[in-house]
């Protein structure tokens, strides 16, 4: 009987074998080396070295735990009335500045700062896969709202932008291809889900530095009209 | 080298626990290369390692008050993290990418030797079908029992037993096929 690599495998990592299996490795050079060279490829698995993750990647998890926090919150009705209240405030504050000083595109703020209030994560769960799409649609057409992004942006931001944005175009990417890739409905909707997960994500980091943009700028002016 | 699975102090947790966002990037910092590291070597694909990367970290903080602390805290992280990477497995799209990146070259001042031997092994691996791989590393790297091999997978232990039989096979025929090429031994002293 001749032992299989299973049987050098169990020998290997210790496990019981046949007494027959173990006289036949003992008695066979060619069977003791190809033992060594399992042993010896596992240690070469061991010690192949890690890898250091990308340097962007906390940002975009932080937004997406920061998103998931906003959700919950919506979730029991608080966000709904905190929300509501500062976006109204913050949408009177951005619209006066912005046409007063900033060309931005017109009248897109309405739907900028409705868009995370209104966009949480209960609806996705029982989103039709027409819903999805025309979510990540609305999201979109918000995000086109928002205009161009503030001229003083944080190094974190930018990453975070840059991060979901990436993961974004990467969906596209599948997206596009998806008759290609062979890409099962499930799999489809399950983009156009994360799509709208990230789409929303980047909403709301687009909307913070807007508002950190409008409140400089709010800042400076009082110190203007202060002199 | 195989990560090991870092220690965390039970105060760093209950922080996090309490939305502590500093205690959040220490879990962060002390488990990502451990998730990372587990992901390009079980799916090559480093979009898809940053994808688990990142939901894996997404679930771990945001279901904190899930764990229940029977086992060590990065145990609980690494099953996240290798569920995550099975159900890309699962996924017709990465049977399509399969073997579609390169590994990347890590970097290391070891001698020429080595870096070759290594870089033949890291080819390899990546030749493996997609749950071969996922096999061979969760056992012989990250301590898998055939049983917790099965479990996670949805399969039987004969199974585990069978794809870990046929990863060794096929890692022999491919790093063989590199010495003939290259004439450089790979799985001696040097590895």
């Amino acid at each position: 009987m001749r032992p299989s690599t299973v049987d050098l495998l169990r020998i290997r990592d210790g496990e019981p074998v046949d007494v027959a299996v173990r006289e036949a490795v003992e008695a066979d050079s060619a069977l003791q080396g190809e033992l060594r060279r399992l042993t010896d490829l596992r240690r070469g698995l061991e010690a192949l070295p890690s890898f250091e993750p990308p340097p962007t990647a906390w940002a975009a998890i932080e937004a997406r735990v920061s998103q998931h926090r906003v959700d919950v919150h919506g979730a029991r009705g608080h966000w709904l009335l905190r929300g509501g209240l500062a976006a109204g405030v913050a949408v009177a504050a951005l619209v006066y500045l912005l046409q007063s000083q900033a060309p931005l595109p017109e009248e897109p703020q309405a739907t900028v700062v409705a868009a995370p209030t209104s966009q949480g994560a209960p609806a996705f769960g029982t989103a039709t896969y027409a819903s999805l799409v025309e979510q990540s649609a609305e999201l979109e057409r918000a995000l086109d709202g928002l205009g161009r992004q503030s001229r003083v942006v944080r190094a974190g931001t930018m990453a975070t932008v840059a991060s979901l944005e990436g993961r974004i175009d990467a969906i596209d990417t599948r997206l596009t291809f998806a008759r290609q890739l062979g890409l099962e409905n499930a799999a489809v909707a399950s983009l156009h889900r994360q799509r709208v997960e990230l789409m929303n994500a980047l909403l709301q980091v687009r909307y913070a530095d807007q508002m950190r943009y409008v409140d400089a700028v709010s800042e400076s002016d009082l110190r203007r009209f202060a002199y | 080298m195989a990560t090991p699975i870092p220690e965390i102090d039970a105060s760093v947790i209950a922080a996090a626990r309490a939305g502590d966002s500093r205690a959040h990037g220490e879990l962060y910092e002390r488990f990502a290369p451990l998730v990372y590291t587990l992901a390009r070597r079980m799916l090559v694909s480093q979009a898809l390692a940053e994808d688990v990367l990142q939901e894996t970290f997404v679930e771990v903080l945001t279901k904190l008050d899930s764990f229940r602390g029977d086992a060590g805290f990065g145990y609980w992280v690494r099953r996240i993290a290798v569920n995550k990477c099975l159900m890309h497995l699962r996924s017709s799209w990465v049977a399509k990418r399969s073997g579609e990146e390169p590994p990347e070259q890590a970097v290391s001042d070891d001698g020429a030797a080595r870096l070759e031997s290594r870089a033949a092994l890291e080819g390899a691996l990546a030749e493996l079908s997609p749950v071969t791989r996922a096999v061979v590393w969760l056992h012989d790297v990250e301590g898998y029992t055939h049983r917790e091999i099965a479990e996670t997978m949805g399969k039987t232990t004969s199974f585990s037993k069978s794809q870990l039989a046929r990863a060794h096979e096929r890692l022999r025929e491919l790093l063989g096929r590199h010495v003939a090429d290259n004439g450089v031994e790979l799985c001696a002293p040097v590895l």
